[in-house]
């Protein structure tokens, strides 16, 4: 009964959220209030995906449902990206009967990499799909091996039965499908079967991101999570990078090394605009290349592990590489388009890059560079947190703003309430204090770049400051 | 010329941390001192006679484990230039080395460097967030993140920082760090000595005696952002305590 009347309010509480336009997780919290098991009562499909990691979990959680609803599944995901428990619960009342029968044929939900165990202890995954683990929100998530020992114990709320799909170039990622670390928690078999995926060795040759290859070329100050093995500490080698830490890592004392991914990107053409994989399913099988022509957000190594992990997520669903390659063709993301502006006259783009994420940030200054025509690159750094000003701005020190150092950026702005501290950060670059210049005042951004500033316009920022720069840059 | 060695600059190295070894150079700089960062890490041969400052950033809780092993081959050595007088910064959790042991989350305890009577135990949850604290040998408050694990110190010792804002060593204090001789350490993580003019300062008068504040040159802007940057930030946490009160 107490499921029945759980149900019913999260229902109603989902229709008049969508009504006003407001949350996605207050219904499954106040269901949850009143029948605390709810979750684990559910008669839940076969197939039930979740989708964890440090970056890429909305945008392969995305294309996950869709190479499975072009497959004629119905499809129930969490795409308004609420992704801790209240959340996921919100996601499958909504399509539960009230008697608890979870109609649909597939569950794609994101879970928070630090509350997956959570929804696992009720909600026991067919595949969980870990995309990558890197610094992002240190502030939250304390570091990546704090976020990994939480997904081991995920791994082991949600059982053997899981099948793990993991990113075969990232060592953090990895050691979860080999054994636990010796150094670590746990020092069990993990026992799940894993399907790989990864950016083989011919990426690292023709991508041009170079910059991304070997970790802060320029300055060796700089980190490099790729250095030590996350299972026994010793040194590592890798054979080559793909980006940061992702790459054909081994380590010289135990041999923890990358698995051969069954899901291998062979290439990767970052250049056109638009971005081309080919999918290497199973090497041995002739005529298993597939293309993918897809637009995402914009060209990026992350796109691509998106891309190869939603194909290898839609293989434990018993989807084809070609099937869900063909649905994945020249799919447009929810939101992924460029975000173009023009600024007295100049066109801008908008490369939208998570704050504490270093990571995400090289991605868009490489990206800025890549395009090899005289810039401006804005850096507006408003708020951290939505909740408080926090004085955490270390993470600006983990970014190689050194890509920006060469001759097409012609001028770095650097804007929002933290404009200070980006100019300490610039101060110790490579980048030619020349170029520079600080408007810590939002309003007066759109005249400064008009008066002070030439060629095309890369405007850097993240999500939670996206809405205060378009005012000011009026896009 | 100051020799700086910053140890272990890959192994712990989770927030930013080579910006306290550069930024200390650019101070030294413009105090018309001359200054060098040497790196040395797991398995190097290095002679700490050799240098006159130590900085140590923060690792994982499994990276400081390794680090612990790896520092005990050096243990006679730098105690003894510690001895006399050799300077020492350890942020985050690597001033953990200088406790009697630390025990990691599976129960293993790992022997360190002894030079402190306290002992850490890793593990739990995190401990994260702003902090504003006091210490005895600078006026000026600082400002800074504590990022750690939440089972914390244990161990009866003075600590240098007292915090007004953020937490202690442990649940039962609102203090923490180490400081022994001219060895300083706090759980305070990143660019500390960027967000802290006035420990940077502190750090290059102990180096090059109390001339530093008479010749400092500060004709780069540099010191301009970091002492705005670190009002604001004085100011908002500021706020944010008499909010909370």
């Amino acid at each position: 009964m107490k499921v029945f009347i759980a149900l019913a309010v999260c229902k109603i509480l989902s229709f008049v959220g969508k009504l006003i336009g407001k949350g996605s997780s207050l219904p499954g919290q106040v269901a949850l209030k009143i029948c605390p098991d709810a979750l684990g009562r559910l008669k839940l499909p076969k197939t039930v995906i979740a989708v964890t990691g440090s970056n890429g979990k909305t945008s392969t959680a995305e294309l996950i449902a869709q190479s499975l609803n072009k497959q004629g599944l119905r499809v129930g995901w969490n795409h308004e990206g609420s992704n801790q428990t209240e959340g996921v619960a919100t996601l499958l009342f909504r399509f539960a009967t009230l008697g608890g029968i979870v109609k649909c044929d597939a569950i794609v939900m994101e879970c928070d990499e630090r509350y997956a165990r959570n929804i696992f202890e009720a909600v026991k995954p067919s595949a969980l799909l870990v995309t990558n683990l890197c610094r992002d929100q240190q502030t939250r998530n304390g570091h990546h091996e704090f976020v990994q020992d939480c997904i081991k114990a995920a791994i082991e709320a949600a059982g053997k039965k899981t099948k793990l799909v993991l990113n075969a170039d990232d060592p953090y990622v990895s050691e979860l499908g080999t054994r636990s670390s010796k150094l670590g928690v746990g020092g069990s078999e993990l026992g799940n079967d894993v399907i790989w995926f990864g950016l083989g060795k011919e990426v690292a040759k023709t991508t041009n991101l170079s910059v991304l290859h070997d970790p802060a070329p320029h300055n060796p100050c700089k980190y490099d999570d790729g250095a030590f093995c996350p299972m026994c500490k010793g040194r590592m080698t890798y054979k080559y990078r793909i980006a940061g830490h992702f790459g054909a890592f081994k380590c010289n004392s135990c041999g923890f090394g990358r698995q051969m991914p069954e899901f291998e990107v062979v290439n990767l053409d970052l250049g056109s605009g638009a971005l081309t994989i080919t999918i290497n399913a199973t090497p041995a099988i002739p005529d298993s290349e597939f293309k993918i022509r897809s637009s995402l957000c914009f060209p990026s190594l992350v796109g691509a592990y998106n891309l190869a992990a939603a194909i290898a997520v839609a293989s434990t669903a018993a989807v084809s590489a070609r099937d869900a390659a063909s649905a994945l063709d020249k799919y447009e993301m929810k939101g992924g388009r460029t975000v173009c502006f023009s600024v007295g006259g100049r066109e801008g783009v908008l490369l939208i890059s998570k704050h504490e994420n270093p990571l995400a940030y090289n991605q868009s200054l490489a990206w800025a560079v890549m395009q090899k025509k005289p810039c401006t690159v804005i850096v507006f750094v408003d708020a951290i947190s939505r909740k408080y000003y926090t004085s955490e701005t270390s993470w600006l020190w983990d970014i190689d703003f050194d890509i920006l150092a060469g001759d097409t950026v012609r001028n770095v702005v650097l804007a929002g309430r933290y404009a200070s501290e980006l100019a300490s950060r610039f101060a110790m670059s490579l980048v030619n204090q020349q170029k520079i210049g600080i408007v810590e005042d939002a309003a007066m951004l759109s005249e400064y770049v008009k008066g002070s500033t030439s060629g095309e316009i890369y405007a850097l920022t993240c999500f939670s400051d996206k809405a205060k720069l378009a005012r000011e840059l009026r896009i | 010329m100051i020799r700086i060695l910053h140890i272990y600059h890959d192994l712990m190295s989770l927030y930013g941390d080579w910006a306290n070894a550069a930024v200390l150079v650019m101070e030294l700089n413009s105090c018309g001192v001359d200054a060098v960062i040497d790196k040395k890490s797991v398995g190097d041969e290095l002679d700490f006679e050799s240098y006159d400052f130590v900085y140590i950033g923060s690792g994982t809780e499994r990276s400081l484990v390794a680090c612990i092993s790896d520092i005990m081959r050096h243990k006679a050595s730098l105690i003894g230039r510690i001895e006399e007088g050799m300077h020492v910064l350890a942020t985050g959790n690597s001033h953990e080395i200088f406790g009697m042991a630390v025990t990691d989350a599976k129960g293993g305890r790992h022997e360190a460097l002894g030079l402190l009577n306290f002992e850490t135990i890793q593990g739990g949850g995190r401990i994260t967030g702003d902090c504003v604290c006091n210490t005895a040998f600078l006026q000026e408050k600082l400002i800074g993140f504590i990022n750690r694990a939440s089972k914390g110190q244990v161990g009866d010792i003075q600590r240098p920082f007292v915090h007004e804002l953020g937490s202690g060593a442990n649940d039962e204090t609102n203090t923490e760090g180490i400081q022994y001789e001219n060895v300083l350490g706090t759980y305070m993580t990143g660019p500390v000595l960027v967000r802290n003019p006035p420990l940077l300062k502190y750090f290059a008068g102990k180096l090059i005696g109390a001339r530093a504040e008479e010749i400092a040159e500060r004709s780069i802007p540099f010191f301009t952002f970091q002492e705005d940057a670190y009002r604001k930030a004085l100011g908002e946490l500021a706020m944010r305590m008499a909010a909370a009160n």
